[in-house]
């Protein structure tokens, strides 16, 4: 039998324990988690510099993964299926939550994406002092932006175009503000990106590939600390047109940002709140997303308060 | 003798007025946050049991006299506060008429 | 932040007795100092009507310069909490609504009174596993809207009897047979059913079982059952089995004229 490992990542105020994995495994999830992965219990890994300032001094909202490795007796139709699993064939991964059986997985890889959202989800959801929306969110020397929008409104594109411009990431899909100081903080998770955005690596020296997982790729360069918006862009796609950019009202930005808000131990009342702080020293915009380069000057053109 | 509904905010509804004068109200029960134009803003803000709604018509219309749309807008808001539950019961109190048997000594 | 009212001003840090001050972090230019609320948005509706008589392109005692719209536009909108959970690396969710002919499913959000509607998700990219989904407000049986106290809570009834199977349709499908964001453009696009029932309780009586990477789409077959307008706001959830925290969501708001 492997040695069962332990991984601790330090998600927002909270502390996910991943138990039970072999090393090989814990190697992989390591790096994929590299910038949430703590140094101890008490402490986690502060010194990384996409960790917020405010250190945790002591965490009581742990989530405990356990990963129990057993033996798969299901016969493999494709042996290709197995080219990244680094544990003996046959194996079958069963995961639980605070005890609680929730799936199990026969691919390594999978087994992994599994436990990056999951270790992620339920420490969003733990997490006391921040708001959490899904935004994504990133910082240049005059201004600090939020897109949000649903999926598939072109947030991701926007976001990986704006650092290829200089700009640095504070998250893809996940924006945390803290709410003492109403400071957006990084939230440096991989982004998920297309197949096809991947196959261009060669083109992306900004990111690099962790864990030789597809699809999931993370900035070289995150912004540091803690940073206050000037401007929220509400993104709708539209195809069949040019970008265009038009100023709406603050509430209404909070109100979308409400709309985006990730459940967390905060009252509704106290996001709400969250929300309408964020609007409130921002600029605020309803951008429709026509062509990306129209959309990315109406961004860089509208985001400073200067 | 007759009524006049003076209408009230409810009081559990949260107010959020922002810079540029637009307003998002959470209604902790619905979970839910309406946004208001700076019109919305005002009427939301006159309805604390002080005017009775035409007065309240009256004030905000005036204020803008040479915009005939906003006597509209403003009985438009207040209907959709009574009918989305955002107002308290109506408070409401008797009007006396000279001829009235109150006055008749 | 909030005064005795619970009003809270959101540039302030600080209230004074009349809860308005112009003190704090987000202060800016503009700004009427120690002026009531009253006296504020007063002045923000004259500035921005003035704005409109001249056509300036700036508005004094507003913080942000631009039209801000005070009339017409966005009088009220609503935006629920729903507490999303966060995505999986690549799924996403999306919902939305159409009209009913199958030949031609078009985008539609407005609906009258008993209108056919036709409520939509879709959710891609999954991970191998076995799902279910829910929906928030309930929808109640044909005959079943629960519509006091106002705002009605489960406005929605399904279109079709207890004993209609095509009131709930879901359909597993392969990524590659997925050509849209939301909804097909017809019933052929979607071939075969996989599961369907007269409720969504009935469809998801067990969880259906998906491979890695395709999608689910579902199909509501539904009317508003409660008169008076309203616009509300539609959340479908997707759960893998047996977690409790909802792997994906995804919402829609729909709007019914009185």
């Amino acid at each position: 039998m492997s040695p069962q490992t332990t991984v601790r990542l330090s998600i927002g105020d909270a502390l996910a324990i991943v138990t039970g994995l072999s090393p090989e495994l814990a190697a992989r999830l390591h790096d994929l988690m590299r910038p949430f992965v703590a140094t101890s219990d008490a402490m986690p890994d502060g010194a990384t510099d996409a960790t917020p300032d405010a250190a945790h001094e002591a965490l009581s909202n742990a989530v405990n993964i356990q990963v129990n490795a057993v033996a798969d007796d299901a016969e493999d139709e494709d042996e290709d299926e197995h080219e990244n699993i680094h544990e003996p064939r046959g194996t079958r991964w069963i995961v639980r939550l605070r005890g609680e059986e929730l799936c199990s997985h026969t691919q390594a890889d999978e087994l992994l994406k599994y436990l990056e959202w999951l270790a992620i989800a339920e420490s969003l959801v733990a997490t006391q002092r921040y708001a959490v929306f899904h935004s994504a969110a990133l910082t240049c020397a005059a201004a600090t932006v939020m897109l949000v929008g649903p999926s598939g409104a072109g947030k991701s594109t926007l976001t990986l175009h704006l650092i290829q411009r200089g700009w640095r990431p504070l998250g893809d899909d996940t924006a945390l503000m803290d709410t003492e100081s109403g400071r957006l903080y990084p939230f440096p998770r991989c982004f998920h990106v297309e197949p096809a955005w991947s196959a261009q690596a060669s083109a992306h020296a900004d990111f690099e590939w962790p864990a030789g997982l597809v699809g999931y790729a993370r900035p070289l360069h995150w912004a540091t600390g803690g940073h206050t918006i000037s401007a929220i862009f509400l993104i709708e796609r539209d195809a069949t047109s040019g970008s265009t950019c038009a100023p709406i009202p603050q509430a209404q930005a909070a109100g979308a940002l409400l709309v985006q808000a990730i459940r967390t131990q905060l009252a509704p009342a106290q996001i709400a709140q969250a929300a309408v702080r964020l609007a409130a020293g921002a600029r605020c915009y309803q951008l429709t997303n026509g062509d990306l380069d129209g959309a990315l000057d109406l961004i860089a053109t509208h985001s400073s308060l200067k | 003798m007759g009524f006049a509904f003076y209408p009230q905010a409810r009081p559990d509804v949260e107010t959020h007025v922002l810079p540029d004068g637009s307003c998002l109200l959470f209604d902790p029960i619905t979970c839910e946050g309406l946004a208001l134009s700076i019109v919305g803003a005002l009427v939301w803000d006159y309805c604390d049991g002080a005017l009775a709604w035409d007065d309240i018509v009256s004030e905000i219309a005036g204020l803008t006299p040479q915009e005939p749309g906003v006597r509209e807008e403003v009985q438009w808001f207040l209907k959709e506060f009574t009918q989305n539950g955002l107002l308290r019961q109506a408070a409401e109190i008797e009007t006396v008429s000279p001829g009235s048997p109150e006055l008749q000594g | 932040m909030s005064d005795e009212n619970n009003i809270t001003n959101s540039w302030n840090d600080a209230n004074d007795e009349n809860g308005m001050t112009d003190a704090g972090a987000n202060a800016g230019a503009g700004r009427p100092e120690n002026a009531s609320r009253r006296k504020f948005l007063k002045a923000a509706l004259i500035g921005t009507a003035a704005t409109a008589a001249v056509g300036a392109a700036t508005v004094v005692g507003l913080e942000h310069a631009g039209a801000v719209p005070h009339l017409g536009i966005t009088k009220l909108a609503r935006y629920p909490f729903v507490g999303n959970t966060t995505s999986p690396g690549g799924s996403t969710g999306t919902a939305c609504t159409s009209g009913t002919d199958p030949q031609n499913y078009v985008d539609q959000s407005t609906f009258n009174n008993k209108e056919s509607i036709f409520l939509w998700a879709l959710f891609t990219k999954l991970p191998a596993g076995s799902y279910t989904m829910f929906v928030s407000p309930t929808i109640e049986n044909k005959g079943g809207a629960i519509c006091s106290p106002s705002p009605a809570s489960n406005p929605f009834e399904y279109q079709g009897s207890t004993s209609s199977s095509s009131n709930v349709q879901v359909y597993n499908l392969s990524a590659s047979a997925v050509t849209w964001t939301c909804h097909p453009s017809k019933k052929t696009d979607l071939g075969t059913v996989t599961r369907n029932g007269a409720s969504m309780a009935a469809a998801f009586s067990t969880p259906v079982t998906v491979a890695a990477g395709h999608d689910l789409q579902l199909q509501v077959h539904m009317h508003n059952g409660c008169s008076g307008a309203r616009v509300v706001s539609v959340t479908i959830s997707l759960f893998q089995s047996p977690s409790a925290t909802p792997f994906l969501q995804a919402s829609t708001s729909i709007t019914i004229n009185a």
